[in-house]
């Protein structure tokens, strides 16, 4: 049964008067198909083959080229994208704006991938930040958040913190984040992914209670949780420090879910309990493989049945809760 | 045949309908009330977090409870195990149905997780008691062997992957038995000896387009309107392996293991002229069809296709260096893409390139996609000078679709 058929139903029987039902209709039948996704993911492909094929051909030529040449290259493709954006730009706003095109949001992106190569390449062949080559993610970030904000671009922003995280020395890309920390490396790491988490979720607050660009909130609550987690987790997995990140942990759970319920959204309560049951479960399993006995392995199943059920009756439940609230 | 009340589905897809109009402002408060009042249904609208959730922990109950299971009933050999899997299958298949019955679950994540697994664990069963019949004695004591090729278990194995798909109308079991059914398809063929290695190719393209079409066409059907999901699932996969029957490396790496030969350079696989057009010009027809029907299934396969077509052809003939493949590529896609955003900035024929209500999802997975592209930037500063800031892999590209 379609849309036209239940729209045709509804009709025959009186629950929408004949005006709905031709509001429907010319809704249904006046809808364009737009292929803004499909383009934009050539485009996108595009650009990613075009730059790589550069890059190598670049590479390749060294010799004949001449690095200073290749720099002031870069640097001209970066300056012209970010030109030709400020140019169709619209005005600032500390509200949300629309984009002024597709074609737009890719030439700024380019602009900033641009950016960070000739920043890079800059410092890689002159070292002229001399030793201090962590500038180069701090320059490209701060300069990435202004050009989010600036041009309202939630992928600038996510490249901007991204960024700025790897200033710190922790990646926190959705691959990078399990992939290229180095979790053994002892505490710091970790206390500077928990600090940076923190301080994200400060500033988002902070900005959205001033009204400026407050559907930023997410992406940064988005990348803030999913840092505090896995971190904590990485705390949790290492021997020690129980009695402080054992309690910091379970709060930021709670807190979340707390905040999910008041947000409504079912995203964020998910990831809580996913990640809440991954730390539970292994502090469970820990203590009891001390046992070592056939007892712990029947108690550790039982575990498994007894707090899944829980969950999938708290799942149900707050999942009525949020849609009707 | 379906476990579900039908009119309670019915009156779910009305009150879905309507909850989708009353949001766009077509339908009054009034109407949608009275929708809701007079299209009751039992079962309730679940987003896919709680499905997700759901799933995932009903899957960890049911590991769990094997795992005891199996260690309360230490399983004695082979026919033991079989025979616990059996059982374990059918205490899944039961609880799935009463969550159906009695809790009115409707595609809830409990029971997916709870049907799949009953699946397979009869299907390890089943695996095992055929496995079990073919290895014995003879009369006079010598042992014997009889191995049978992995048609023979699917044959066992699909009609009842296919009931399970039928009754719970299940769109994933669907494709599984799809996979089934072509597998042993091709194993029924090949049996024909050599001509059937040279009708293969052939054979499965008129099967899929043949699916493909049935499903299409039995879809506009109302009598089969609560199985709308499975046809679309039949008619997605009937394009997919459509495609694959005649493309040029599933061909040639195929024709390769199964004559058992290898293809000198400077040979070919037969037909290899009609194969080569096969790859490229088939994902054209795709998109151009799907433009025409407004198909965006068809579209977007046929992209994914050209790419696909043009990598297989390129595995086996370079005829540039790298670099300038990419260029030439890229330059083509940008331009392709670039010319099209701007011609159909004005909707042409019912097609725009201005994005809609369903695009800003979308939008939030490339948003994420682009912060992996540029982390490695900044990390090895131009070792490599890329450009373009990532690997060519492509930073998670594909996962837009």
């Amino acid at each position: 049964m379609n849309e036209k058929d239940i729209a045709s139903k509804l009709l025959a029987d009186n629950s929408i008067s004949s005006e709905s039902f031709n509001k429907i209709e010319s809704a249904r039948t006046s809808t364009l198909f737009s292929l803004s996704f499909e383009l934009r993911a050539v485009l996108y492909c595009g650009v990613l083959l075009l730059s790589s094929g550069l890059g190598v051909l670049i590479y390749k030529n060294i010799d004949s080229i001449g690095h200073m040449a290749i720099i002031l290259f870069i640097a001209a493709v970066s300056a012209a994208c970010f030109v030709y954006c400020i140019r169709k730009s619209l005005p600032y706003s500390n509200l949300k704006m629309n984009s002024p095109g597709i074609l737009f949001d890719y030439i700024l992106l380019f602009g900033c991938l641009t950016f960070v190569s000739f920043l890079g390449y800059l410092q890689y062949q002159y070292s002229v930040f001399g030793t201090h080559n962590d500038w180069v993610p701090l320059i490209s970030s701060l300069l990435f958040f202004a050009a989010a904000y600036y041009f309202d671009h939630l992928g600038v922003l996510s490249i901007a913190i991204t960024t700025f995280a790897a200033y710190i020395g922790i990646a926190i890309t959705p691959l990078g984040l399990i992939k290229n920390n180095d979790f053994s490396r002892g505490y710091s790491l970790i206390y500077s992914g928990i600090a940076l988490g923190f301080v994200l979720i400060a500033v988002s607050w902070a900005l959205a209670r001033r009204n400026i660009k407050k559907h930023f909130t997410y992406t940064y609550v988005n990348f803030a949780s999913h840092m505090l987690f896995v971190f904590c987790l990485a705390a949790l997995f290492k021997d020690g420090g129980y009695i402080f990140f054992v309690p910091l942990f379970f709060a930021l759970v709670a807190t979340v879910i707390w905040q999910a319920f008041s947000e409504k959204s079912f995203y964020f309560l998910l990831i809580a309990i996913l990640y809440g049951y991954i730390g539970l479960s292994y502090l469970v399993i820990k203590n009891l493989i001390s046992f070592s006995s056939d007892g712990a392995l029947f108690t550790g199943l039982f575990y498994f049945i007894g707090s899944s059920i829980g969950i999938i009756y708290f799942l149900i439940k707050s999942s009525k809760r949020i849609k009707a609230a | 045949m379906i476990i579900y009340n039908k009119t309670g589905l019915d009156n779910f897809s009305v009150g879905k309908a309507a909850a989708a109009w009353f949001k766009r402002g077509l339908i009054s408060n009034d109407e949608y009330k009275g929708i809701e009042a007079k299209y009751i249904t039992e079962y309730k609208p679940r987003g896919i977090g709680a499905w997700i959730g759901l799933f995932i922990f009903t899957v960890i109950i049911v590991s769990s409870a094997s795992g005891l299971f199996f260690l309360f009933f230490h399983p004695d050999g082979e026919t033991g195990i079989a025979f616990e899997c059996l059982v374990l299958g059918v205490l899944c298949y039961i609880v799935a149905e009463r969550f159906v019955w009695v809790s009115h679950h409707y595609k809830s994540g409990i029971v997916d997780a709870l049907l799949y697994n009953a699946l397979v664990a009869v299907g390890i069963a089943i695996c095992i008691f055929i496995n079990k019949r073919s290895t014995g004695y003879n009369d006079d004591g010598t042992c014997y062997y009889s191995e049978h090729g992995t048609a023979f278990y699917l044959a066992f194995l699909t009609p009842m992957v296919v009931a399970a798909a039928l009754r719970f109308a299940d769109a994933f079991l669907t494709l599984v038995a799809y996979g089934f059914i072509i597998v042993i398809n091709a194993f029924v063929v090949l049996k024909m000896g050599s001509f059937g290695q040279m009708i293969l190719p052939f054979e499965c393209m008129l099967f899929s387009a043949a699916v493909y079409y049935t499903a299409k066409k039995r879809k506009a059907n109302i009598a089969l309107r609560y199985w709308r999901h499975c046809l679309g699932m039949l008619e997605f996969a009937g394009l997919v392996t459509l495609y694959l029957a005649g493309n040029y490396m599933v061909v040639r790496v195929l024709s390769e293991s199964l004559l058992g030969t290898t293809i000198e350079p400077g040979e070919d696989i037969h037909l290899a002229f009609f194969f080569y057009a096969y790859t490229i010009l088939v994902p054209l027809a795709y998109v151009a069809l799907g433009l025409k029907r407004k198909d965006r299934m068809l579209v977007r396969l046929g992209v994914i296709m050209i790419a696909a077509g043009v990598l297989s052809i390129k595995y086996y003939h370079s005829i540039m260096p790298p670099e300038t493949a990419l260029m030439l590529s890229g330059i083509a896609l940008v331009a392709v893409a670039w010319l099209s955003i701007r011609y159909l900035k004005v909707p042409r024929n019912g097609i725009t390139s201005e994005p809609d209500d369903a695009n800003a999802r979308m939008d939030a997975i490339s948003n994420i996609a682009f912060s992996e592209l540029v982390q490695q930037a900044p990390a090895k500063p131009a070792n490599d000078v890329n450009f373009g800031g990532g690997s060519f892999g492509g930073g998670g590209a594909t996962s837009d679709y």
